[in-house]
């Protein structure tokens, strides 16, 4: 009797998993100072002081 | 970026994003967390305070500098892991093939990047506000990014040169406690200050209810006035780049005086673990010839069935100084009585393998060397420096005051020789003992070796007595010592071969 054949295992590298995931966190970030960007845009241009 | 730069940096980067969360079992990273967190502090306080009319920028940016300078230092102070690591990163780095450029260079790039990486955050939104705030100058956006992360640094360099002095003069201890006395003073003061000058943005220094010089020695202050009129900020910039230069300098000979007081606390002091240093060099033959010289001295069983063995010669010793009067007989005596370490090698030798612990085998299990030659050349080293060069130290010591006292020249040349050669006999004899010896030192646990190869060992006590005694009869001449020179060379010679037939476990291509 023959066994089904397994799919085979995910490619486990913990140096590359772990450069992915870096990479992720760091892509996080720089989205995040894109909306810390565009929302004070926002503020100054309807809230900030009349400019000269 | 060098290969060894880049590992290094995003090595350090790894624990600094994951770390906290994989020790707790969190998913994501914590620090992400903490920038998020910290970016919608400095978005609400900028949108908040951002003033009514253009112009009057500097209380404002003062504000938003000193929540993102006083952030950043509250992060790093009273983490109770940072010391941890601390040491761990010492270890790394100190055990990594690096020149000390590079380190320097993958700390400082580290740094940089992580203070850039959470201030930023903080700093944008006030930044794009000074625009409006400075009366519509867009550099006065490039230059809030660009100080901001400057003295969030400064900040990180006065806390981390304070709390690196108090360790060096007081311990690691002390520095993580007042650590966290430094956090709670800033959590404290930042919260007074803000409270106490946040209703007073708008007006000038004197103004404010707290002593101007207190504002003026605030360093965030001096940011604020380069971001707002940098053409007649140029001394609060001077003294902003003095004070980063000098905090940099001050970190970095803090560090090297620490790294240097590691270095000297490692030294080894053991004049006997020197003399294995010399003669295994460096490596895992090093590291062996250590543990069985340790282990010589320090294994109960060993030293229980061992050290008994030494007692009749070293009372045949005793008695043949006794008399001092016997001159050749007393001469041919100590020949033959100095030879008994040799003799009683093959004794070591078989009691070598055994170990008071089961399973002690574990300690070479992952060793890159599992043949046995490695093993036979650090025991012979291990059996030279422990054994043979304290014992006949020893009878050299006391031959030598034995010849001053009578004031003999043959009497000195003959307690020069007679250790010297007797070594030098003893370390050949260890060698040969050695070749029989069929596992590794002391890993073999139990009993059930009790029979031990000891064929041959009435052979080698007449040929090693013979030889003593033959060679103290020439001992009392310079010829003597010349004799014994050449032998001592040989032994030498003999490890070194031993030492280079074990060198290849080091090398790349050796088999695992």
């Amino acid at each position: 009797m023959t066994t089904p054949d397994q799919p085979p295992a995910a490619p486990h590298n913990p140096t590359e998993r772990d450069a992915a995931s870096l990479r992720r966190e760091l892509l996080a970030i720089l989205v995040l100072y894109a909306t810390q960007a565009v929302l004070p845009l926002l503020i100054g241009w309807a809230f900030g002081p009349s400019l000269p | 970026m060098s290969g060894r730069l880049r590992t290094l940096v995003s090595a350090w980067l790894m624990i600094d994003f994951f770390a906290e969360s994989r020790r707790t079992g969190e998913p994501g990273s914590s620090l992400t967390t903490t920038v998020f967190g910290q970016s919608f502090l400095g978005l609400i306080l900028a949108a908040v305070f951002l003033p009514e009319q253009a112009g009057a920028a500097t209380g404002y940016l003062t504000a938003n500098l000193s929540l993102s300078t006083l952030m950043v230092g509250i992060g790093l102070l009273g983490n109770p892991v940072r010391a941890k690591r601390e040491l761990a990163d010492e270890l790394l780095v100190q055990t990594a093939p690096l020149p000390p450029y590079t380190l320097a260079m993958a700390r400082a790039a580290h740094g940089a990047f992580y203070i850039a990486l959470v201030t930023t955050g903080m700093a944008i939104p006030p930044a794009i506000l000074a625009y409006w705030a400075c009366s519509g100058d867009p550099l006065a956006t490039l230059r809030y990014l660009a100080v901001a992360p400057i003295v969030a640094g400064c900040m990180v360099g006065a806390l981390s040169v304070f709390t690196r002095f108090v360790h060096l003069i007081a311990g690691p201890a002390r520095a993580q406690l007042l650590g966290g006395t430094l956090k709670m003073m800033l959590l404290g003061g930042g919260f007074a200050g803000f409270a106490v000058c946040l209703p007073h943005l708008g007006k000038t220094v004197a103004a404010l209810p707290v002593p101007s010089s207190s504002v003026l020695a605030w360093p965030p202050y001096w940011a604020a006035r380069i971001v707002a009129d940098p053409l007649h900020a140029s001394g609060f910039a001077l003294a902003l780049g003095g004070l980063a230069l000098l905090l940099l300098a001050l970190g970095t000979a803090l560090d090297r005086m620490r790294r240097r007081r590691t270095a000297r606390r490692r030294r080894v002091r053991d004049p006997l673990a020197r003399l294995d240093h010399w003669l295994a060099g460096e490596g895992p033959l090093l590291g062996i010839t250590r543990f069985v010289a340790t282990m010589l001295y320090r294994s109960p069983g060993f030293r229980g069935r061992v050290l008994p063995l030494f007692g009749m010669p070293a009372a045949m010793v005793v008695l043949s100084l006794w008399d001092l009067e016997a001159g050749h007989a007393r001469a041919l005596l100590l020949g033959m009585t100095l030879q008994f370490p040799a003799i009683f090698l093959p004794f070591l030798v078989g009691f070598l393998p055994r170990t008071d612990h089961e399973r002690a085998q574990w300690v070479f299990d992952t060793a890159p060397a599992q043949d046995l030659a490695p093993y036979r050349t650090a025991s012979l080293i291990a059996l030279t420096s422990h054994v043979l060069v304290p014992v006949h130290l020893v009878a050299m010591l006391a031959l030598l005051a034995i010849a001053f006292a009578s004031r003999s020249m043959p009497a000195l040349w003959f307690a020069v020789s007679l250790p010297v050669f007797s070594l030098g006999l003893g370390v050949l004899v260890a060698e040969l003992c050695l070749t029989s010896l069929d596992a590794k030192p002391f890993t073999r646990g139990g009993e059930d070796q009790e029979t031990m190869a000891l064929g041959g060992l009435t052979t080698i006590t007449i040929v090693l007595a013979l030889a003593g005694g033959a060679f103290s009869m020439v001992a009392q001449h310079p010829a003597g010592l010349l004799g014994a020179a050449t032998l001592v060379t040989i032994a030498l010679a003999r490890i070194r071969i031993g030492r280079n037939r074990a060198q290849p476990i080091t090398g790349p291509s050796s088999s695992p």
